[in-house]
């Protein structure tokens, strides 16, 4: 009797390189040096990065997660060659702490065609500049409506390099918009054995959440809950786990 | 765990699985892709030091392939807005298998029993160990790792061969 062919043996026989590919050694001393200056989660660099805004390496950095509450026509500008539209002016919705020492803001502009754009800028503490700049989520000339109860957009954390060559960790970061007809005055994040209060102002919040990076299963699900000025639960969303690991 | 023990852990982690990371990273895209995705992988494990178990391998391709995977959303989006703008996409697409009967096959299971394959055929993983990669329990991998197989053989089988191979031989 014939022997019969494995396919495991048949799909090995396609593999394009060996199991260890030859290492460049100088690339990977490189990667390593650079990795391990790196701050780690556990600890707080003392020192403090010089940020100013980052606009334009959020809208290459941040991630537009599906969003609940955005019509097709809104435009991502993630990624865009030709980059986020210049802004007229630029509104401060909500400001919340990250890691390192880093201070994430919230923005809405009006661009100078007309539309709209939600963003985030990170800067240290107390420094707070108006960006020139959209990016993030942007709408062609018209402004963004609230479509259903929420919006809300994730963020997974990573290395962000900075337009003037400054890299820092961003964490995972959540944003949105309730439906100021919910009457919400906290919103917060709650997982298995843990929560974490999000800034909340003009029916916008924002936070980062360190523990919800690359989020272990043992942590699922993650809901989004809403509680009016009485405590009451005034709405919950249990958030897609995916949405913490694709980018 | 202090800083000089963790850069030394981190040391001899980098060292020991950077080009098994790197292997897996450049089968599944571009080098220049690949590059970004290791970088990104250890960079993650650096910051999760405590968090990486024994064994670590399975560990850093499980955090690689998710890496991957934000990487691909990332250039779909990008390919979007380029088609959208009428700018063509940065990134190109891998080569595939030179096998086109068995490609063709693969394409029809799932991405995670192709993942599965791959792991076990490519990376040269055990199926507990490809378990950890894909976040399973060892027995639900063995029993997928079974139906994979069972699936892509008779996908890969000629017509018919099935009956010619089970049927009794009645001539004889």
């Amino acid at each position: 009797m014939e022997a019969r062919s494995d396919v495991l043996d048949r799909i090995a026989a396609t593999n394009p390189l060996p199991a260890d590919v030859e290492v460049d050694p100088a690339a990977a001393d490189r990667l390593l040096a650079s990795v391990v200056a790196t701050p780690r989660c556990s600890s707080h660099s003392p020192r403090r990065r010089r940020i100013v805004v980052a606009a334009v390496a959020l809208a290459a950095a941040a991630v537009a997660a599906p969003a609940l509450a955005f019509n097709d026509d809104v435009r991502s500008f993630l990624g865009l060659r030709t980059g986020p539209p210049p802004l007229r002016e630029a509104r401060l919705l909500v400001s919340a702490p990250v890691a390192d020492g880093t201070v994430a803001h919230l923005w809405i502009g009006k661009t100078k065609e007309g539309g709209e754009c939600f963003f985030e800028t990170f800067a240290p503490p107390g420094e707070v500049e108006a960006p020139k700049i959209g990016g993030g989520i942007c709408r062609i000339g018209r402004p963004i409506e609230l479509q259903g109860p929420l919006s809300l957009h994730v963020s997974t954390g990573k290395r962000t390099l900075f337009p003037w060559g400054a890299e820092s960790w961003v964490p995972l970061l959540i944003s949105g918009r309730l439906d100021p007809n919910l009457g919400a005055v906290r919103v917060e994040l709650r997982w298995t054995g843990g929560s974490k209060e999000l800034a909340h102002a003009n029916g916008f919040f924002l936070g980062a959440e360190e523990a919800l990076y690359q989020v272990p299963a043992e942590l699922l699900p993650v809901h989004l809950v809403a509680y009016d000025s009485a405590g009451r639960e005034v709405h919950r969303h249990k958030i897609n786990a995916e949405w913490f690991r694709l980018e | 765990m202090d800083s000089h023990a963790a850069a030394t852990r981190f040391e001899r982690l980098f060292r020991a699985h950077y080009g098994r990371v790197l292997s897996y990273a450049r089968r599944r895209t571009s080098a220049t892709v690949a590059d970004d995705v290791v970088a990104e992988t250890f960079l993650i494990a650096w910051r999760r030091l405590e968090s990486v178990p024994r064994a670590e391998l399975p560990w850093l391709l499980g955090v690689a392939r998710r890496v991957l995977a934000n990487q691909r959303r990332r250039e779909a989006t990008q390919e979007r807005v380029a088609r959208a703008a009428e700018v063509p996409a940065s990134e190109a697409l891998p080569e595939g298998a030179p096998d086109a009967e068995l490609s063709r096959a693969l394409a029809q299971l799932v991405e995670q029993d192709r993942e599965l394959l791959g792991l076990i055929a490519w990376e040269g993983l055990t199926p507990a160990e490809a378990a950890r990669v894909l976040g399973w329990s060892a027995v639900r991998a063995r029993v997928r790792l079974h139906r994979a197989r069972t699936r892509l053989e008779a996908l890969l089988a000629p017509p018919n061969s099935k009956e010619t191979r089970w049927k009794p031989d009645l001539t004889s």
